[in-house]
C-alpha cells in the first residue's frame, strides 16, 4: 500500500513541468514521505533537517509583523523555487525549478489533502 | 487566671473574624464601585493610586468569573499577591508571544538520534495505517476495469461481420478527418490601423 501512495506522489511529480520533490515531514522537519525526481540532485538544501523547522518558526514570526497569520510561503532563488504548506502538524514541501508554474503546484495542495489526513495521525501521539 | 486570658483570646479571635469579614465586604463593595467606575470613566487620568497591573487583572477572565461569583468568598487575604503573580507571568508570556525573535530560529534543531528514531517511529506508524486503510483515491488500473468476470468476454471469439463493421467505422471516420478543409475568405493576419 505505501508503493501505491509513493506511486501517486511521483504521478503527481509528473504532472508539474520542473517541479523535483515533494516532500513531507512533520513541523521539526523529520520526513514522512519523500519523492523526488531522480534527475536534480542539487536540491538538497531544501531538504535539509533545518530548513524545514526555520519555516515553521519564520512563519511564525512574520504572523507577527501584521500581515497575519499565512498558510503558505513561496520563497524563489536564483535556480530553484520552495513552495511550503503549513499543515499542521506536518509541512508539506514542493522544491522545483525557478521557472516551474508555481500555481500548478499549488494547484496540487487539494489532491494531498486525502492523503495527509492519514499521515497526521502517524504525528499525533496515540 | 489562665482562663480570662484565652477567653481574650477567644474575644479576639470573634473580633477579628468580625472585623475581617466586614473588611471584606468593604472590600468587595469598593471592588465592585471601582469595576463600575472603570468602566464609566475609561479617561481618567491615572494616579498614583492606581495599580498598573490592576487593568490587565481586571480584564482577565478569571478574575471576571470571580467578580461575577460571590466576591466575598473569593476575595480571601492571600489573593492579591497571587493575582499580582499571575497578572506579571501573563505580561511576561504575552510579550514573549508578541516579540519577534529571531534567535529563536536557532534553537530547534533536533539531535541526530532524536531525528532517525523518529523516522523509524513514523515509517512504523505509517506502515500499519496503510495496511489497515484501504484509501478512496487509489484508483484501479487498467482496461475493463468497471467490467465484471471479464475473463469472459475476453474468451469469446470475434465474429467477421463485427470486425468488418469496426473497419467500416474506422475507414469513414479517418476519411472524414482527412476531408476537413480551411476555406479562409479573409486574410488572416490583419493589421491594427494605428494612425
Amino acid at each position: 500500500m505505501s508503493d501505491d501512495i509513493k506511486n501517486y506522489f511521483k504521478g503527481l511529480l509528473q504532472k508539474v513541468s520542473g517541479l523535483y520533490v515533494i516532500q513531507i515531514t512533520d513541523r521539526d522537519g523529520v520526513p514522512l514521505l519523500r519523492v523526488s525526481n531522480t534527475q536534480e540532485k542539487n536540491v538538497d538544501f531544501a531538504l535539509m533537517p533545518s530548513f524545514i523547522p526555520t519555516f515553521t518558526t519564520a512563519s511564525d514570526q512574520a504572523s507577527k509583523l501584521g500581515l497575519g497569520r499565512n498558510k503558505t510561503i513561496i520563497s524563489m532563488y536564483s535556480n530553484y523555487q520552495v513552495v511550503q504548506m503549513i499543515k499542521l502538524p506536518l509541512i508539506l514541501t514542493f522544491v522545483g525549478a525557478e521557472d516551474c508554474n508555481t500555481g500548478h503546484i499549488l494547484a496540487l495542495e487539494h489532491q494531498v489533502d486525502g492523503y495527509l489526513e492519514e499521515m497526521k495521525l502517524a504525528v499525533t501521539e496515540p | 487566671m489562665l482562663f480570662p486570658s484565652l477567653n481574650m483570646i477567644n474575644n479576639n479571635s470573634v473580633d477579628m473574624d468580625y472585623i475581617r469579614s466586614i473588611w471584606e465586604c468593604l472590600a468587595s463593595i469598593c471592588n465592585c464601585w471601582h469595576c463600575t467606575d472603570d468602566l464609566g470613566s475609561q479617561g481618567i487620568e491615572p494616579n498614583e493610586r492606581t495599580h498598573l497591573l490592576a487593568d490587565s487583572v481586571n480584564q482577565s477572565p478569571a478574575l471576571r468569573r470571580s467578580n461575577s461569583a460571590d466576591l466575598s468568598n473569593d476575595y480571601s487575604q492571600s489573593l492579591p499577591k497571587k493575582d499580582d503573580q499571575n497578572a506579571l507571568s501573563r505580561l511576561v508570556q504575552n510579550t514573549a508571544i508578541n516579540m519577534i525573535n529571531v534567535g529563536a530560529l536557532d534553537s530547534h534543531t533536533l539531535e541526530h538520534q532524536e531525528y532517525t528514531d523518529r523516522i523509524k517511529l513514523y515509517s512504523q506508524r505509517l506502515q500499519q495505517q496503510w495496511n489497515n486503510i484501504q484509501h478512496p483515491g487509489f484508483v484501479q488500473k487498467g482496461l475493463l476495469k468497471d467490467v465484471p468476470n471479464h475473463q469472459s468476454y475476453l474468451s469469446k471469439g470475434i465474429h467477421l461481420d463485427d470486425t468488418a463493421q469496426m473497419r467500416i467505422f474506422i475507414q469513414k471516420s479517418v476519411a472524414g478527418v482527412l476531408g476537413i478543409q480551411v476555406d479562409h475568405r479573409e486574410a488572416v493576419v490583419v493589421p491594427f490601423e494605428i494612425p
